[in-house]
């Protein structure tokens, strides 16, 4: 256990680096990203345009510039070049809204793709699996604003059963917390209810040509018993494994779509709006914590699969 | 007494993309408690499908079955899929051929055993699990307490093996169905693990169906033999006959693929040349034929029907055909069959080897 928690660390280090990199060197090479001139201001002076440059480093060596962020970054405190804020009480601010949507929307997508994915595989050939796949190809072809798009206009514009957009704390109104969340979850689970139900029925029928189904199925177990404690248990690791990832992925900036359309106001957002705004250092931010968030919940995952699948070995 | 076990022209036919494929075709055999069956032939010969379909687990949309299976006087071939399930696992256990697959890759083996117990006994969870851990310790365990505990993936191959016949014997069952029980594991555990078999069915007089390619397995164990190939039994009766005279040059050609050690050194094991038939396109006639030296023009044409010969009455039709019963299906008579049998003894070499189906 020790020598796998060194070597996830050891790891994440690795990709922090090069996430961060990279990111960084993005910045550097886009077209008009010189952040000195828009942080002067529309009529600025060259003298003015040469003390920003001096004040915010920009005309230090580019592995300078990269050192003095990091390290910001790690003390929390970078400054925004558009609102000169400090970036982190900004994400501080978004992080509820955007928790709410990920791990609620998290939940759904998984409890449904199990849901299809076991009746597909069950009813496999007939009529409702033939459905069920043209659902989940749907749903995985549409983008997730097309899904929202439709919910806002069909369930709250049409028919006023949800409100337009907005997030209320659930510490404010647990009832307009929900109510303001349902479509922000459905548009974000849609996609991954449709690929996470497809493959959990292809893992299904494959193990349930196993030995040990047929095992199961001579010890006298009843069919129902059979499929849940043998079938659908095996089945559910892939599946789990999954969901670590696109839950980490989807808080680390998957939902920025999302909580644009329904305006959530959220970290996604944050991000979107700084992309817009060429500002880089909560892009850099966002970007650096979504990544150590995601080392940590596969680490997680990594964890998780022991207690699944006990052939797994940590040290392996 | 009725036989514990009576398969009465058992037919299963699975329809398949490919056409319709006849994996059983006609068999018909009985057990009585604490009888040993032994089911022998080549891969491909409708063993495992017989077995399946003792305990309903061929039942699919896409299979036919036909004939009867009496288990303890009442019909399994059509029993509601509940009454199916009392007896799977309860009065007919089966033990598959791979230890390494057939157990639960994420559960722990007694739990796998308990579960067993708990689909057939009404008792509760502590309770079954003192008795899986008593069944391990019964099948040669040591320290069944904690072994109980741990995953499949810990036990050696033989190990999990006892792990199955433990579970096969949880719900105290009249017949155990095995299905190649030791052919995955390595050479000194087969017989290991074939001796507590055979002495655990005998202490509880458990009926055993036997389903193997070991031939010396069955010399050892069997009370009958049954000789299956394409589907369809061509050779059925006591072991003591079988062994001392083979009446089906199928027969003949499995005994004498078996190495002998107090026979001549010979320079190869004769082998049956050609490969099983392909049941969905099956040779017309005996499914033997093409790959037979004996076979003349009515082989082609008919099917042989199941003969009931009795060697000691030959001759006397209707004599005695209780006690001495021997089934088999050629179209060979009884005196050429013994002719050709001695002359194949002397000439391994008349065993055809270009046999193509």
């Amino acid at each position: 256990m020790a020598r796998f928690i060194v070597r996830r660390l050891f790891q994440a280090v690795v990709v922090l680096f090069f996430v961060s990199i990279f990111t960084f060197l993005i910045f550097q090479v886009i077209p008009d990203g010189t952040p000195a001139l828009r942080l002067a201001g529309k009529s600025a002076t060259p003298q003015t345009i040469a003390a920003v440059v001096r004040q915010w480093g920009f005309n230090k060596p580019i592995w300078v510039q990269y050192a003095d962020m990091m390290g910001r970054i790690f003390t929390g405190s970078v400054i925004s070049y558009s609102e000169h804020v400090n970036v982190l009480s900004q994400i501080q601010r978004g992080l509820p809204a955007t928790l709410s949507l990920a791990i609620g929307a998290g939940v759904i997508w998984f409890v449904f793709a199990v849901v299809v994915g076991a009746v597909s595989a069950v009813r496999a050939g007939r009529i409702s699996d033939r459905l069920l796949a043209l659902l989940s190809l749907t749903a995985i072809s549409t983008p997730t604003f097309v899904v929202g798009a439709l919910g806002l206009y069909f369930l709250a514009w049409r028919v006023h059963i949800f409100p337009l957009s907005g997030y209320v704390p659930l510490s404010q109104s647990p009832g307009q917390w929900f109510m303001h969340l349902v479509l922000p979850w459905i548009s974000l689970s849609v996609v991954y209810i449709g690929i996470y139900s497809r493959v959990l029925r292809s893992t299904m029928l494959d193990n349930m040509n196993e030995d040990y189904v047929r095992t199961a199925r001579a010890k006298g177990l009843s069919g129902r018993r059979v499929l849940i404690r043998h079938v659908l248990r095996t089945s559910l690791i892939p599946i789990v494994s999954m969901w670590g990832l696109d839950f980490a992925g989807v808080i680390g900036g998957g939902a920025i779509l999302v909580e644009v359309v329904f305006n959530l106001n959220g970290v996604g957002q944050y991000a979107a709006e700084s992309i817009e705004a060429l500002d880089v250092p909560p892009l850099l931010v966002i970007v650096m914590y979504g990544a150590i968030l995601v080392v940590l919940i596969a680490a997680l995952v990594d964890i998780l699969y022991v207690w699944l699948d006990p052939r797994v070995r940590l040290e392996a | 007494m009725a036989p514990l076990l009576e398969v009465e022209h058992l037919r299963v036919r699975f329809r398949t993309d490919a056409g319709a494929l006849q994996a059983v075709d006609d068999v018909s055999f009985s057990l009585s408690d604490g009888k040993v069956l032994a089911i022998v032939g080549e891969s491909g010969s409708g063993k495992s499908v017989t077995a399946l379909t003792l305990m309903g687990l061929t039942r699919s949309a896409n299979t036919e079955l036909e004939g009867a299976v009496r288990f303890d006087g009442a019909d399994l071939l059509h029993a509601p899929e509940r009454d199916l399930r009392r007896v799977r696992g309860g009065g007919m256990a089966m033990i598959f051929q791979n230890p390494m697959t057939a157990l639960n890759p994420v559960q722990r083996v007694g739990a796998q055993i308990v579960e067993q117990i708990r689909a057939h006994d009404r008792v509760s969870r502590s309770e079954a699990w003192k008795r899986a851990v008593t069944l391990l310790r019964r099948v040669g365990i040591t320290r069944p307490e904690v072994r109980a505990r741990a995953y499949p993936h810990e036990f050696s191959g033989g190990m999990r093996q006892r792990v199955m016949i433990a579970a096969a014997l949880s719900c105290s069952p009249r017949l155990i169905v095995a299905d190649e029980p030791t052919t995955a594991l390595d050479v000194t555990t087969q017989s290991q693990i074939m001796d507590e078999l055979e002495q655990l069915c005998r202490e509880s007089t458990v009926a055993l169906i036997l389903i193997t390619h070991d031939i010396g397995l069955v010399a050892r164990m069997a009370d009958d033999v049954l000789v299956m190939y394409g589907g369809r039994a061509l050779e059925h009766a006591p072991a003591d006959a079988v062994f001392a005279d083979p009446l089906h040059p199928y027969t003949w050609a499995l005994l004498r693929s078996v190495p002998r050690l107090d026979g001549d050194r010979v320079e190869r094991l004769p082998t049956i040349g050609g490969s099983p038939p392909s049941l969905l396109h099956p040779p017309s006639g005996c499914h033997f034929r093409p790959r037979c030296p004996h076979s003349f023009g009515r082989c082609t044409e008919v099917p042989p029907l199941r003969a009931s010969v009795d060697p000691e009455a030959d001759g006397h039709p209707g004599a005695e055909p209780e006690g001495e019963r021997h089934l088999d299906r050629c179209w060979l008579g009884l005196d050429d069959k013994r002719r050709l049998r001695r002359l194949d003894e002397e000439a391994p070499a008349l065993v055809r080897t270009d046999g193509a189906a």
